[in-house]
């Protein structure tokens, strides 16, 4: 075996020295020195030199004619995504990692929350489960600052969360990728069952319609503060990474299950105008801005695809940044795994997870002081569904938290991270 | 003849060189980053060449590359106004190409294909021969291979041909990243602190997984027939 053979050789210093990497002084002159009086090092740094030569003459089988015009074509095709759509507002900054600039957005949402408790927080089960039981839609509670209209939402609008729950993530910051065709028909869900939980009659209400007649969504909704705006854009380019995804590639139950959570927890919002704990970072101004098509879409369940972006702590130190068709391994400081590290242990303390382990969550289950997990099982439940609350839930960082993960994607490593794996997709 | 065929080779990142002067290609890159599709499109036919290559030399397929090289020119080209001109483009690219192929390799069916191969020989984690501590005097050891090479290497009496072939058999069996490793320092030419920005590697770590790589190679060249 090679590592038998060569045990008593400095092959990493011959491959070296074959390649003048070797730095000179003392070291070098002992391996020289061993070079000269061993016949197998000799013909093994003959050999590297070689198989180097051969490597280097080894031609690649042609490429196709039409390559160049393919990628002509394909950046043609993106070229809208580059320079701006038509939904870009004046105002716009530039995003063009627009998902990435979403886990930003949010959470400068999150962070910027004049209230403390940002709309999306989460609340006990049992408060919850009242405000929905009662039916009214301005329950007590509910959150009466700007961000956070006082709006009466239709009970139609109220879709209780699937008992099919998620498997539990590890810290993610989202939500950052809800597609408008994934969330849209998903808040426009309503079943008897749905309705008869928060006690409210059904009256579809008229279905305002673009001028090209498609009904109007959630999304075309006028945006009522610039954060609102924000997270619509974030939205919008995400749901155009969802549609320019080239295959559906899955990165596994985690992502679906979190866009589930996240559609359920933002219904719950919805139906109780009150703060509940969604997935992460879900401004409950837009959960609580009317919805006009609400009633008209059907009752479908459309594929879950939006991606959020997972970050992770992998074992060997580094960073992973990871959404459904892009994924990017980083080497971060040490100070940074560390943060890593206790922030996932910390948002997954209490979670009962299943499936694979985060990484992060594998180093150890004890909550670091500071840092809180606070997604509530019930609560993001809405209160409704033991099943649902026995399912393990995506975790919810505190502000501190995303905070700094935000950081450490966005000011530290996205440099990095782009040019290593390119931009991050849209 | 080998080094003849190295000569040859109009696609190696050493031999290619630039497309064009520095200014050139700067003036081109600026014209791309504000939006100029013909200006990036001269971009792309300078440099496709390359990253074909070198995409290729990591993945070893052709169907896979075509798909990660229109990804690499794609990502650049959104990638672009972040470009800071800090690195030559060529680098610039071939970062993004071979995190690219890598990217592309660890997912799907590779895994399956790569589990499907005995690799516990030439993928082993840490081949201890290669560890670089002090060589010390020469002494014969029973299990080294002088014997079996009195002076001279057995590569070197293989045809051009066969070795050809099964150099090319066993890099298909080698990990895709000691490929990457390999395509960088022996097919570009790549310094060792541009191979380990390129791939996220400390300065260590790729020499001796370079001088792995190139074992294990060596090895199953020798050894296949």
């Amino acid at each position: 075996m090679t590592r038998d053979r060569w045990s008593d050789h400095p092959c990493e210093a011959l491959s070296a020295l074959v390649d003048g990497e070797l730095p000179g002084g003392e070291r070098r002159v002992a391996v020289e020195a061993h070079l000269a009086a061993c016949p197998a090092c000799r013909v093994l740094k003959e050999d590297i030199e070689l198989l180097g030569q051969a490597v280097a003459a080894e031609t690649p089988p042609p490429m196709p004619a039409d390559l160049a015009a393919r990628i002509r074509g394909r950046i043609e095709a993106s070229v809208p995504a580059r320079s701006g759509g038509w939904w870009r507002a004046p105002w716009r900054v530039p995003m063009p990692a627009a998902a990435a600039a979403a886990v930003v957005v949010v959470a400068l949402i999150w962070l910027a929350w004049p209230g403390g408790r940002p709309p999306g927080a989460p609340i006990p089960e049992g408060e919850v489960g009242a405000r929905v039981a009662s039916g009214a839609p301005d329950a007590p509670g509910a959150p009466d600052s700007p961000g956070a209209p006082r709006t009466s939402v239709p009970a139609s609008a109220v879709e209780l969360p699937s008992p099919q729950a998620p498997a539990a993530a590890p810290a993610t910051i989202g939500p950052v990728g809800t597609a408008r065709e994934k969330v849209e028909p998903k808040i426009a869900r309503s079943t008897p069952a749905h309705d008869a939980v928060a006690g409210r009659s059904i009256q579809a209400p008229p279905v305002p319609r673009r001028d090209d007649g498609a009904p109007l969504t959630l999304l075309d909704a006028p945006a009522e503060r610039d954060e609102a705006r924000l997270y619509k854009e974030a939205a919008m380019d995400a749901e155009k990474d969802a549609v320019n995804a080239e295959r559906g590639r899955t990165q596994g139950r985690f992502l679906e299950a979190t866009v589930k959570q996240e559609a359920a927890a933002k219904s719950a919002a919805t139906a109780s105008n009150a703060p509940v704990a969604a997935a992460p970072g879900m401004p409950a101004a837009l959960d609580a801005r009317p919805a006009p098509a609400m009633a008209a879409a059907p009752i479908t369940s459309p594929p879950l695809e939006a991606p959020p972006y997972v970050v992770r702590l992998l074992p060997d130190g580094s960073m992973s940044l990871r959404t459904r068709d892009y994924q990017c391994a980083v080497p971060i400081a040490p100070d940074d795994a560390r943060l890593l590290a206790t922030m996932g242990e910390a948002a997954t303390a209490g979670v009962a997870t299943r499936g694979p382990a985060p990484e992060a969550a594998a180093a150890g289950s004890s909550p670091a002081p500071g840092a809180t997990s606070s997604a509530a099982p019930g609560a993001v439940a809405g209160g409704t569904t033991s099943a649902a609350m026995a399912e393990p839930i995506p975790v919810v960082l505190s502000p501190e938290a995303r905070s700094a993960i935000v950081r450490l994607v966005r000011e530290r490593y996205r440099a990095i991270i782009e040019e290593r794996c390119g931009p991050l997709p849209r | 003849m080998l080094r003849a065929m190295r000569m040859a080779t109009p696609a190696s990142w050493r031999a290619a060189g630039d497309g064009g002067t520095v200014s050139d290609e700067e003036a081109l890159v600026a014209r791309a980053r504000a939006g100029d599709r013909d200006a990036f499109g001269l971009l792309v036919e300078t440099h496709l060449d390359r990253v074909w290559t070198l995409v290729w030399r990591v993945l070893r397929h052709h169907e896979d590359t075509e798909d990660v090289v229109q990804e690499v020119f794609l990502a650049a080209w959104q990638a672009l106004p972040r470009f800071r001109g800090e690195a030559r483009l060529s680098t610039w690219l071939q970062t993004i190409a071979v995190t690219r192929a890598l990217n592309h390799r660890a997912r799907g069916a590779e895994k399956l294909r790569q589990a499907s191969i005995p690799l516990d020989r030439l993928a082993g984690d840490g081949v201890s021969g290669m560890g670089d501590g002090a060589p010390g005097p020469r002494r014969p050891s029973a299990a080294e291979p002088a014997d079996a090479h009195p002076g001279a290497s057995p590569l070197r009496a293989l045809e051009a041909g066969e070795l050809r072939r099964r150099l090319a058999v066993c890099l298909e069996k080698l990990p895709a990243a000691w490929r990457a490793i390999l395509a960088l320092r022996d097919g570009g030419d790549r310094p060792y602190e541009e191979i380990a920005a390129a791939l996220g590697l400390a300065l260590g770590t790729v020499r001796s997984r370079l001088a792995r790589a190139r074992l294990a190679l060596r090895d199953c060249v020798e050894g296949t027939s």
